[in-house]
């Protein structure tokens, strides 16, 4: 296990330099001189002189392999620039506004719990009834509702014609409530049919059908015997879709006016501020690589077979 | 006696229920609706210049925020223009855009699946390194990223989609292929001395056809997605272009005045991606690539 | 119903529902369990058998149901109890052993938990002397160093140690019927062997009735007091397990007995049943084993027979047995073309 858990390791380090490479030759996007636009968007004429020393301070007439040198050792020593438009670190930034955009992901992880588990347990079990038909009918018409337009409808409903709850910003819990729900309808929505496909397959197996001739109830043989199986599948779509999850929360965030890291980039684009986009997909990278060799790691831990595996 | 009767007729009606469930759930029946939705939204969306009852983008302030009416089937927005219309028009932008970056992915991941998949060796180990390394980013962060930096227009949409977009069916093709490969006609095709190129073209590509086509339909629904919710954050299409991402954010102010301005463009949002959900998902219960893959 | 008898299947028919049709899969079929012994069914794959004891248990699969007969089991009818009596019913008072012992296990529960499963539920005992329990019962049916084995994972154990887990599953609740379903099939022969003498020996230790389903008349000669052979879902023949070996009346029981492959005979005088057991919907509409027959005659084709009693208690259905039973069946020169 322990050995397993260095290679992952390693592997992280090795996909986390490949990364590191792609978001440089990013920067390499952006149309123009950089050096005009930096000067450009902090009110300076971008005079030949002003361009000239402005390209000397960021080292661009260095070779491009200086270059990424250069920025790499700076990322090494947590250095990942400044703000264009704030002038603050990079980092210092992105730090302050990561634990409203995690408190948001976790919630709308819960919401997607708390709905896609009973719909794909119910509609399994009482495969091709009314229910499941129900079921997977609101799945498929949860999994292609926009997100966007789901939370304009909420806010209407809940903040302009019921003033229920609060629509824009972080604070108390009940702010919390629409964005969270707004990001994790659509997740719950696939993770049902994911649920109940896996759980249609492991009640077929023949440990369900031992399960049941020692005389179990129906709900014991679910809940113990089909359900701890059936999750190993989604933990790992779990793994990635986490990811994408801390992603989608860019347009929510900007919907409910929520000040996490998604509102934060959408500014920087706007903006131009390249550091911050720079450091932003560097940032979730990371994160989004990080989560997958936990998922990884958890998923051994679970499925003994896995873990004996690793073990020799 | 009375109870063995008691068992028949409960048979009878099982069997009957059954007959109507197979009925319900034979998803043939359910995803023909969704084609019939998306052959809707499709001609609606090449007749458009003849069906619209006004233009979509002339501005007439005298007519701003009109309900819903005789005239205007939709009301119209914060500059007096028709919103059916420009619904209308939005259909072109968003399954032609969407369509594009679908063709370019699917072009570029079969070329890129087939060739890792078939020769292996060293290219398929530097294409998968590529794949693994795309893939630990989610998909939508960069393409957000790509968009932002190219600067926000829909072609820059488009591109950043696409480069984002290949990588996950170049993985899926590549496995394919990779077990195609070993089928024994493929060894008797070589045996019989047909080349590289023949037998991918003749025997390979065939078989990866229709499960690709599943993947695609599947997909549509994400891609118009993507595209109409980067553009509502102001990175696709630039206003006054008629695009429903678009349309929702400039509705969005005037929620209170006007909700119709951001009901019916989110509407045909949903019921494009809903109609692609659907026909998906039908044909993956036909081919169901992840028996192949 | 007799005293003796724990188990009386009258009349069973189980029906599968397909995409091409209703599959009979058990079509009529009717035998009894006496207290102690050991009855065997025997039937090349497909004609039933399997199902047969998963509709005793009504642990059919969805596509499946049982649509008429009853299944006495001590006196009282299973299919017409409710689900949580027959909850209590099994793994209780009547348990089960699969063929598959590499998938019949949970993979993600520990051996102890499962076995302790049962001690919980149908005698409340707690986790901890559960665990206990199924120590005990694991050193019973021979698994060394049983501690251990509690803390392990089906996948660490072989497959006769993962049977013999499931035989002492089937025994925790001290049931008075086991209804193996060829649980040595899927194992080496020197395992099965060794199962097959578990299982005897547990059988007289707590002298409980088992019934025992193989396609392999070895074993059952060995195991069985008596046997029925099944095909196509109905009962061809049944009889005591000597009378059956010594004086087969039925073609096919004759065709299952020849093809035993023996060290006295060489490979090319192995006899055979000749061609397969034919899909439920190419069915002979008479004798279901008629396109098979050697004898058949053409009432054979037209009209099915009904089972017979002869002599010594045997049960035959067959249209042509007083016949072949006075020319002597297997004489190939009086009866047979091939």
């Amino acid at each position: 296990m322990f050995n397993y858990i260095l290679k992952r390791i390693l592997y992280l380090l090795v996909i986390m330099f490949i990364i590191s490479i792609l978001t440089f030759s990013l920067s390499r996007l952006v149309p123009g001189d950089p050096a005009e636009v930096i000067l450009r968007s902090s009110g300076v004429e971008p005079t030949q002189e002003a361009v000239e020393s402005m390209r000397e301070n960021l080292g661009l007439n260095q070779p491009v392999v200086w270059q990424y040198i250069d920025w790499l050792g700076g990322i090494l020593q947590w250095d990942f620039g400044r703000s264009f438009t704030t002038g603050r670190p990079v980092i210092q930034e992105i730090w302050y506004r990561f634990p409203a955009t995690l408190e948001l992901a976790l919630a709308g992880v819960v919401v997607m719990f708390c709905l896609s588990f009973p719909a794909g347990i119910i509609s399994a079990v009482f495969k091709n009834t009314y229910l499941d038909h129900l079921g997977r009918f609101l799945a498929l018409v949860g999994a292609s509702f926009p997100s966007y337009w789901l939370g304009l409808l909420l806010i209407y409903f809940f903040g302009v014609q019921n003033s229920l709850l609060p629509v824009m910003g972080r604070g108390t819990g009940r702010h919390l409530i629409l964005p969270a729900f707004t990001l994790g309808l659509g997740m719950a929505a696939v993770y049902a049919r994911l649920l109940r496909a896996n759980l249609l397959e492991v009640l077929n197996q023949d440990y369900i059908r031992t399960a049941r001739a020692k005389g179990l109830s129906e709900k014991a043989v679910v809940l113990k015997h089909a359900l701890k199986n059936a999750l190993l599948p989604v933990i790992t779509a779990f793994g990635v879709n986490f990811g994408y999850l801390l992603g989608g929360t860019v347009i929510i965030e900007t919907i409910f006016n929520w000040p996490g890291l998604g509102k934060f980039v959408v500014e920087a684009i706007f903006n131009r501020d390249y550091p911050v986009l720079q450091a932003y997909v560097l940032f979730m990278a990371l994160v989004f690589v990080t989560i997958n060799t936990l998922v990884d790691i958890i998923y051994g831990v679970l499925d003994p077979r896995i873990a004996s595996e690793r073990r020799n | 006696m009375l109870r063995k009767g008691g068992i028949k007729i409960a048979v009878q009606k099982k069997q009957l229920k059954n007959k109507f469930f197979s009925y319900l759930s034979t998803i043939d029946k359910l995803s023909l609706i969704g084609l019939v939705i998306i052959l809707f939204f499709i001609i609606f969306g090449i007749l458009a210049p003849f069906l619209v009852p006004n233009d979509p983008i002339e501005i007439d302030l005298t007519q701003r925020f009109l309900a819903p009416n005789g005239e205007f089937l939709m009301g119209t927005d914060h500059l007096g223009r028709d919103v059916f219309s420009r619904l209308l028009y939005g259909i072109r932008t968003s399954l032609s855009t969407a369509f594009l970056v679908l063709i370019f992915s699917m072009v570029v991941s079969v070329i890129v699946g087939t060739t890792a998949g078939y020769f292996g060796g060293k290219i398929d180990q530097l294409v998968i390194g590529v794949i693994d390394t795309l893939l630990a980013f989610p998909g939508l962060v960069l393409a957000l990223v790509i968009a932002g930096l190219l600067g926000p227009s829909l072609i820059n949409l488009m591109i950043a989609l696409a480069v984002t977009h290949w990588v996950g069916y170049a993985r899926i093709i590549r496995g394919m292929v990779m077990s195609i490969k070993e089928q024994e006609y493929i060894l008797a095709a070589r045996a019989c001395g047909a080349g590289d190129l023949h037998i991918i073209l003749v025997h390979i590509l065939p078989n990866i056809i229709s499960p690709v086509l599943v993947l695609a339909t599947l997909d549509m629904g994400y891609i118009i997605l993507s595209i109409s919710g980067l553009s509502f954050l102001g990175l696709g299409a630039q206003p006054p272009t008629p695009e429903w991402g678009v349309m929702l954010n400039a509705g969005r102010p005037y929620m209170q005045l006007a909700p119709w301005l951001m009901f019916f463009p989110g509407m045909a949002i949903f019921l494009i991606v809903l109609a692609f959900n659907i026909l998906g998902d039908g044909l993956r219960d036909i081919f169901d690539p992840r028996d192949v893959a | 119903m007799s005293k003796t008898n724990i188990l009386e299947v009258n009349n069973l028919q189980t029906h599968f529902y397909t995409k091409e049709g209703i599959v009979k899969a058990v079509d009529g079929v009717s035998f009894e369990v006496k207290a102690g012994e050991t009855l065997g069914i025997v039937g090349e794959s497909g004609s039933g058998k399997s199902v047969t004891a998963t509709s005793i248990m009504q642990l059919l699969p969805a596509s499946a149901e049982i649509v008429a007969g009853e299944v006495d089991f001590k006196g009282s009818n299973l299919l017409s109890k409710s689900k949580a009596e027959l909850q209590k019913i099994r793994g209780n008072e009547i348990s089960m052993i699969f063929q598959e012992p590499m998938t019949a296990l949970n993979p993600v529960y520990k051996i102890g938990n499962q076995l302790a499963e049962v001690f919980q539920l149908h005698q409340q005992l707690n986790k901890k002397r559960a665990l206990k329990e199924a120590k005990d019962l694991l050193a019973k049916v021979g698994i060394p160093s049983p501690q251990e084995r509690l803390e392990e994972y089906p996948h660490q154990l072989s497959g006769g140690m993962r049977q013999r887990v499931m035989i002492a599953m089937a025994l925790a609740a001290e049931p008075q019927l086991i209804i193996a379903d060829e649980p040595t099939t899927a194992l080496d022969v020197t395992i099965q062997a060794q199962i097959l003498d578990l299982l005897q020996n547990l059988q007289s230790k707590f002298g409980l009735s088992l019934i025992f389903i193989t396609h392999d008349l070895g074993i059952i000669a060995e195991i069985a007091d008596r046997v029925i052979v099944m095909y196509a879902g109905q009962v061809m023949e049944s009889a005591a397990v000597e009378t059956l070996f010594e004086e087969a009346k039925h073609p096919y029981t004759q065709g299952l007995i020849d093809s035993i492959p023996s060290l006295n005979y060489s490979r090319e005088s192995l006899v055979s049943i000749k061609g397969v057991i034919p899909d439920f919907f190419e069915l002979p509409a008479g004798c279901k084993f008629s396109n098979r027959c050697d004898y058949a005659i053409k009432k054979c084709f037209q009209e099915e027979a009904k089972l017979e009693l002869a002599n010594k208690g045997q049960l035959l259905k067959c249209w042509r047995w007083r016949e072949l039973e006075r020319k002597g069946l297997g004489d190939g020169d009086v009866l047979t073309g091939s």
